[in-house]
Order: C-alpha cells, then sequence, then structure tokens
C-alpha cells in the first residue's frame, strides 16, 4: 500500500455521507474540516469535526436532522446542504462553531419512504431528487421551489450532478440518466442515456472537474462507466469494479486522473489513470469518429482504460459497507456502517 | 481465568490487588504526612498488612524501613524474611517453588517461636501470617470485604501452588468462613461458579443478572477460542454449543433494533449450525424504510445466498411503491425479484391505464425493457404492444399491421384487451393498402 498514516474515530452513528469542508484558503491546511451526515438512527445528525494538529478529532458542532440524511454537499465554505428520507431539504450555517439550520424546504418530496434520496449545487442552486422521481431547483434566497420537474422520472432517482450551470443531470434505478436543460421549459428530459439493457440502478453519479461533459457512474452490480454526455447514449467504457454496488465515486477535485470509489462490500480503490496517459497510448474516441487530442482525459479512451489502469486497494475489506467517501488534497475521508469515520493521509498521486 | 496453564495464584493476586487498592491509598497518606514517627500514623500497620497479604512485598517493606525502630534486629529480621520470601514465578517449576517455600516458611516459623517478634504484637502478627498459621489468617478474615480476598490471601500462605480443581474446596470454606451460601451475591455467585469451573453455572448467572448478553456471549467466544487453540482434548465440553446458543440469542436481539441490526448479521455469519436460518427469518423482518435500505438487505441477502429473502424483499418494495402510485418503480422492483405474477399484475395495471387515457404512463420503462420482457407473458404483450403504438405514431403502418397481426394470432393479449386489439385492427382492414394478407384476416 502506498499509504501511510491513517486515523479513525467512533462515532455511535452509521455514516451516510461523509464530505470535506471546501478550504476558504491556504492557511487551513492541516486543520481541515468535514461534516458527517447520520442515517437508520431514530435520531440522526449533522456533525462537523475538526482535525487537530496531533491526529485527534474534536467534534466543533453537532446538529439534529430530520430523517436519514441521504445527500450533503457544502454549497459555499460555510453553507452545508442536506436532503432528507423525511422528504425535505435543509441548510445549515457554520456560525462560531456552531451549526444553524437557516433554510428548510419542506415536503419537497412525498411519496415513497426514502423521500429525497440526493442533493447537488451549483453557485446559488440546489437540486434536489427524490424516490418519487421528482426534481426540484431551488435558490437559497427562496423559500419555494423555484421550478420543479414533476416526472421527470417514472422510479426513484438515485444521484443528481449538474454537469454546467444550465444542466442537470440524474440518474435512477433503472440503469438511465436523464439531462435536464434548465433554460427550456420543459418538463421532459433533453437527454436520455441507457447503461445496459438489463435494470441495473445506477447509485452515484461523478462529474469531472473541469470538463462537465466526462461523467463517471457506479451502478447495483459493481460496475462502473465512463460517459461522454455529448456523444451516445450508451457508456464510453465499462470497468468491472467491485463484487458488491457501488457506494461513491469521486474524482479528485485538483487531480482527475485519480478517482476513488467505495462499495457496499467494504471496499476503497483508488484509481489512477494517470499511467494511461504515460504508458502512451493514443488516446482515441469510440466510433472512430476522430481521435480526440491528448489534452482530453484518459478516461475516455475505452480500451486503455481497461487494461491500463492502476487500481490499488487502499484498506483491507471490511465486513459492513462503507457509505461514502471524499478526497480533498492529499486526504481520503470515508465511512460506512460500523459507526466509524476514517481518514487516510499521504496517498500518492 | 481459571482455565490458563500455569500458576494459578499470581494471576489471583494480581487481580485482588487491581480490585482491592485501599492499601495503596493508605500508603500514600502514610507516606505525605511527614512525621517522625511515621508508624503512630492510624493507617500505618493495616497498610502494611495490606501489602504482605497481597504479597506486595516490596512496597511492604519499604513501609517498614520508615518505622522508626527499623534498626533494631527483630525489624531487620522481619525485613529479611520478607525479602526472601520467594514467590512463584514461571521459570522454576512448581516442585522446586514449593520445596524453597516450605523452607523459608519453616524458617518464619523457628523465628517466631523463638519470640524474635514478641515485643511488636503487630510484627508478631504479620509474622503469624507468614508462617502460614490459621489462627492469624483467620484473624484477618475481619479486614477482608469480601470472601475470594480473603480466600486468596489464606492461599498465599498455606498452598501457593494451589491447582485449578482445589480452587472450589478453597471458595467453599471462605465462603462459609463469610457468612454461607444464603449471603451470596450474584458477583460472588458468578465467581463461585468459576472457582468450581462450572461454566454453565456462570453462563446462567450472567444472563440473568445481566441485561444484554453482550458480555457471556463474548466471554464464551473467546473461550471456545482458546479451547481449540488448547493442545490438551476439550478442557470444556459443549462449549461450541453454549457459546452458538449466546450469539444467536444476543444476535437475534440486535436484530430488532433499527440500527444496529447490520452488526447483528455479522453475528448470525459467526453461528454455523444455525445462524444462517435465523439470519434468514430476521432479514425479512428488518423495516425497508428507504429504497438505500432495501437495497442493503438485498445484498446481504445475495452475499450470503438467500435468494429468497431478495425476491420477498424486492416485492415488499413493490408492493410499497405501488400503493404510492408508482407503477414505474413498482414494476422495476417486480422485475428485480423476477416475480412473474407480480410483474402480470403490474402490466395489467398499466394496460389498463392505456385504456382509460389512451397514453401509457412509463414509456421510458416499456421501451428499455432489453432481457427482462420475458419475465412474464404479459409483460411480453405489453412491451410489444407499446412498440406497435410507438410504430403507428411514427407513421410506420407496415411494420406496425405485422406486429398487430402477430399479438393477435399469439394470443398473449389478455381477454380484455381483446376490443381495443380489434379496434386498433380496424383502421388496417379498411385502409387502401393491402396490409394484411387473406391468412392474417382469416384469423
Amino acid at each position: 500500500m502506498r499509504v501511510s498514516g491513517g486515523t479513525s474515530r467512533f462515532v455511535s452513528k452509521k455514516c451516510r455521507k461523509l464530505r470535506w469542508k471546501p478550504l476558504s484558503d491556504s492557511l487551513q491546511i492541516g486543520s481541515e474540516m468535514f461534516a458527517i451526515g447520520s442515517w437508520d438512527d431514530e435520531e440522526n445528525e449533522v456533525t462537523l469535526w475538526k482535525s487537530a494538529n496531533n491526529g485527534d478529532f474534536q467534534l466543533v458542532a453537532s446538529v439534529e436532522h430530520k430523517g436519514d440524511v441521504t445527500g450533503m454537499c457544502w454549497q459555499t465554505t460555510d453553507l452545508l446542504a442536506t436532503s432528507s428520507s423525511a422528504g425535505q431539504a435543509n441548510l445549515y450555517k457554520l456560525e462560531h462553531k456552531k451549526l444553524c439550520r437557516i433554510q428548510e424546504w419542506g415536503e419537497l418530496h412525498g411519496r415513497g419512504g426514502g423521500g429525497a434520496t440526493c442533493v447537488a449545487a451549483y453557485g446559488e442552486t440546489l437540486a434536489t431528487a427524490g424516490e418519487d422521481g421528482k426534481v426540484n431547483i431551488l435558490n437559497v434566497r427562496q423559500s419555494n421551489p423555484v421550478k420543479v420537474y414533476d416526472s421527470a422520472d417514472s422510479c426513484s432517482i438515485n444521484d443528481i450532478v449538474f454537469p454546467r450551470s444550465s444542466e442537470l443531470l440524474t440518474s435512477n434505478m433503472r440503469g438511465q440518466m436523464k439531462l435536464f436543460d434548465l433554460r427550456s421549459n420543459k418538463q421532459e428530459a433533453s437527454s436520455v442515456y441507457m447503461l445496459s439493457n438489463d435494470q441495473v440502478a445506477i447509485n452515484c453519479l461523478a462529474k469531472h472537474p473541469s470538463q462537465g461533459h466526462i461523467v463517471i457512474t457506479g451502478a447495483e452490480n459493481g460496475l462502473l462507466a465512463v460517459w461522454d454526455l455529448r456523444q451516445g447514449k450508451h457508456p464510453t467504457t465499462i470497468l468491472s469494479a467491485h463484487k458488491a454496488p457501488v457506494s461513491e465515486v469521486k474524482f479528485h477535485p485538483d487531480q482527475p486522473d485519480h478517482i476513488f470509489t467505495c462499495s457496499q462490500g467494504g471496499e476503497l480503490w483508488h484509481w489512477n489513470g494517470a499511467s494511461i496517459r504515460t504508458a502512451g497510448v493514443h488516446v482515441s474516441a469510440m466510433n472512430g469518429s476522430g481521435s480526440l487530442d491528448t489534452t482530453s482525459s484518459p478516461w475516455l479512451s475505452s480500451e486503455a482504460v481497461k487494461h491500463k489502469v492502476e487500481t490499488t486497494s487502499l484498506i483491507s475489506q471490511q465486513p459492513l459497507p462503507i457509505n461514502s467517501i471524499d478526497v480533498l488534497g492529499h486526504s481520503v475521508l470515508f465511512g460506512g456502517d460500523n459507526e466509524a469515520f476514517y481518514i487516510l493521509n499521504n496517498i500518492l498521486l | 481465568d481459571p482455565k490458563s496453564e500455569g500458576y494459578l495464584l499470581p494471576q489471583l493476586l494480581h487481580w485482588i490487588s487491581l480490585h482491592f487498592k485501599d492499601c495503596e491509598d493508605g500508603a500514600r497518606s502514610v507516606l505525605s504526612q511527614s512525621s517522625d514517627s511515621p508508624e503512630d500514623h492510624v493507617l500505618y500497620w493495616d497498610t502494611l498488612l495490606d501489602f504482605v497479604l497481597q504479597g506486595r512485598m516490596d512496597q511492604a517493606r519499604n513501609l517498614l524501613k520508615l518505622h522508626t525502630d527499623f534498626n533494631t534486629d527483630m525489624f531487620a529480621s522481619m525485613d529479611q524474611l520478607l525479602r526472601k520470601m520467594p514467590l512463584p514465578s514461571n521459570t522454576v517449576s512448581c516442585g522446586d517453588f514449593l520445596i524453597k517455600w516450605k523452607n523459608w516458611q519453616m524458617e518464619v516459623v523457628s523465628r517466631v517461636q523463638a519470640g524474635e517478634f514478641a515485643v511488636y504484637p503487630q510484627l508478631n502478627n504479620i509474622a503469624e501470617i507468614l508462617a502460614g498459621s490459621e489462627e492469624a489468617l483467620d484473624g484477618m478474615a475481619n479486614k477482608c470485604k469480601t470472601w475470594y480476598q480473603w480466600m486468596v490471601y489464606r492461599l498465599l500462605y498455606t498452598n501457593p501452588c494451589v491447582a485449578t480443581y482445589d480452587l472450589g474446596v478453597y471458595a467453599q470454606q471462605a465462603i462459609d468462613r463469610f457468612g454461607g451460601l444464603d449471603t451470596l451475591t450474584s458477583l460472588d455467585s458468578v465467581l463461585l461458579g468459576l472457582t468450581e469451573l462450572d461454566l454453565p453455572q456462570v453462563v446462567k448467572e450472567l444472563c440473568m443478572t445481566l441485561d444484554g448478553l453482550w458480555f457471556p456471549a463474548h466471554l464464551l467466544d473467546i473461550l471456545c477460542h482458546a479451547n481449540s487453540l488448547n493442545p490438551n482434548k476439550n478442557v470444556i465440553p459443549n462449549i461450541a454449543g453454549l457459546r452458538e446458543y449466546l450469539l444467536l440469542e444476543y444476535a437475534t436481539s440486535l436484530m430488532s433494533h433499527n440500527s444496529l441490526w447490520q452488526a447483528g448479521v455479522i453475528y448470525f455469519d459467526q453461528c454455523p449450525v444455525q445462524g444462517r436460518q435465523r439470519l434468514e427469518a430476521l432479514l425479512e423482518r428488518v423495516a425497508l424504510t428507504s429504497n438505500y435500505k432495501a437495497n442493503k438487505v438485498i445484498h446481504i441477502a445475495k452475499e450470503r445466498g438467500l435468494h429468497s429473502v431478495v425476491a420477498s424483499t424486492c416485492k415488499v418494495m413493490g408492493m410499497k411503491a405501488l400503493a404510492g402510485n408508482d407503477t414505474g418503480s413498482a414494476m422495476t422492483w417486480a422485475l428485480r425479484s423476477g416475480d412473474a405474477k407480480f410483474t402480470t399484475f403490474l402490466a395489467d395495471r398499466l394496460l389498463a391505464e392505456y385504456t382509460q387515457s389512451g397514453r401509457f404512463s412509463s414509456t421510458d420503462l416499456l421501451d428499455n425493457l432489453g432481457a427482462s420482457i420475458i419475465v412474464s407473458e404479459r409483460l411480453t404483450f405489453l412491451g410489444k404492444y407499446r412498440e406497435f403504438s410507438r410504430m403507428r405514431e411514427e407513421g410506420d403502418n407496415t411494420g406496425a399491421a405485422d406486429l398487430l397481426h402477430s399479438l393477435l394470432w399469439s394470443r398473449l393479449a389478455p381477454k380484455y384487451f381483446w376490443i381495443t386489439l380489434l379496434i386498433d385492427a380496424v383502421p388496417y382492414l379498411t385502409s387502401d393498402e393491402v396490409l394484411f394478407t387473406s391468412d392474417q384476416t382469416y384469423q
């Protein structure tokens, strides 16, 4: 393993989502903070932790959360948005070492036991999607949804992401992804993408940090798929990854040649796509429509990805699922149903 | 831990010293009071006695040195005795140790009888204890808070090589001295059971007194592993069965918890005989509050080959979706469960929707059924009919007509739908183009 140093802590609640707080300035390196959202407990909560210099952790703030935390993301360095299984979305502000809920959008997603399943943020806009197949577009300054797609999908939506400020991408339990153009008034998706002919749920979406048309998805059967949203309705590449359903996929925010995945089988993998470039493989697009220049992402190269990605398992397999993962700099944060969070430092990229 | 090999007494002494720390407090108090004659401190002799009883000779000697009369012969003699006392260790065999110890004790006895300590009664008392005199040790019983404390002290000075199977006898004697079996507390009962190596008794007491089964279950698990590592034949018979019983009970209690059920699964995995069946039965009872949780349950069941649980979970989720009028999700769950009846039921519903509203509600589902179209005949029909209706919309009349004909011919259609099919066929029959051959019309 090329990892040195890791710390962990039991938090007595099953972790559903863990997210590093974005650094507001470089002075914060070394004392990063992160938020954890819990699930499956009688009283769930959102907690904020800070890593102290001696490797220990300190609970900075905690706040009650109604329902499971199903999705969580930092809108700005101080605003944290969550989606809840009770069907609502919440916005918390970090002020004077306390998390206060400054905004609540209730009853966004009624039908279905799971309520809202995911949340995504872009600028001042938030989007939530739920088990009822609805998508809500919210603005932090307004207490009512800006736009509602009542029947965005005919089944449960699992994850949502903004490829660009004007576009919204959702994935559902049937293995389809739908792209919505937020500028138009249509209630239907502008494009539909299919993973395969089988109805395999797509659990998570990850968007390339700089090239918004590249998306990687993790599916219920453990497959990873790389998509180019501009081309075709099917994935560019499919990688058989974990044996268990993929819980989360994440691009490294500064080095997108690296992705991290975690699974319900308790595995945590680091995929090093940079090895494809260095292998000198000519990156070409599918369908023979001409070759992309080498500045394009190596993830789109189908043949190369199959054979040349260096994959490292960062930890030994855990007995309980790992639900969420986030990466910042050289640190990977993850946690799951064993009620603990872990941080691995000095990941070599 | 009465199950270990080797010397029992050092471990017992260690255990007592961990639980009865008064002597340490006493020593601190004596030391902190800086005076010329520490022996006048009210706790001095008691503390010294405690150290001696617990076999902590170094600390006893340190305290002794503080005595103003330390330079006298008797104190020197006492110090020497304390220093020379052999303590059992793993490097010396039991036989050798016993010889040394007996010699030492004889020396003590002779010094006492010679009256060396006659002037100081407290010192004499200590010497008597060192000599193993029953009288002196009996007198110590009043100092002890519990019977097992006294038992260990007695053993130290009368039978330091005590074997595990003899411990029960000494325990009984100690209990009798301290008021008999009637006065036993539940902790006492557990300890008595331990000394008598009566494992079922111990477990029974633990289960009765403690709230949850966490302690007995884990204790049995550790003992079982230790047992299997023991090169001798099974020290404890039937331990595996007892362990499994406790683990099953504990895991069952976990499964009813809304969050700890996942931990319960892991415990069931460790029960080779009955774990799987119990898990199968209890996994179905986990409350499926969301898709996310249902997926986790399904994954757990799949990993262990519990296909019936997978199927029933999918059906439950499908029914829930249906109750929320979400036919699309319901159909996806039905297809995942592979259940033909449920799929047929949902296909019927979708067809009914069509006949009422003239449109399909879940077109993206129907257009992309893929391999799962064959799960149920009704679904096949539905899928094909949707294809027909799409072709019709797109104006592909020949293809539509062909498809319609095959639909009619294959008798896949449910009875209530025949009318619709026939009505659909009418435009094709009456149109100018020859869309149906005569054979087809005949049928």
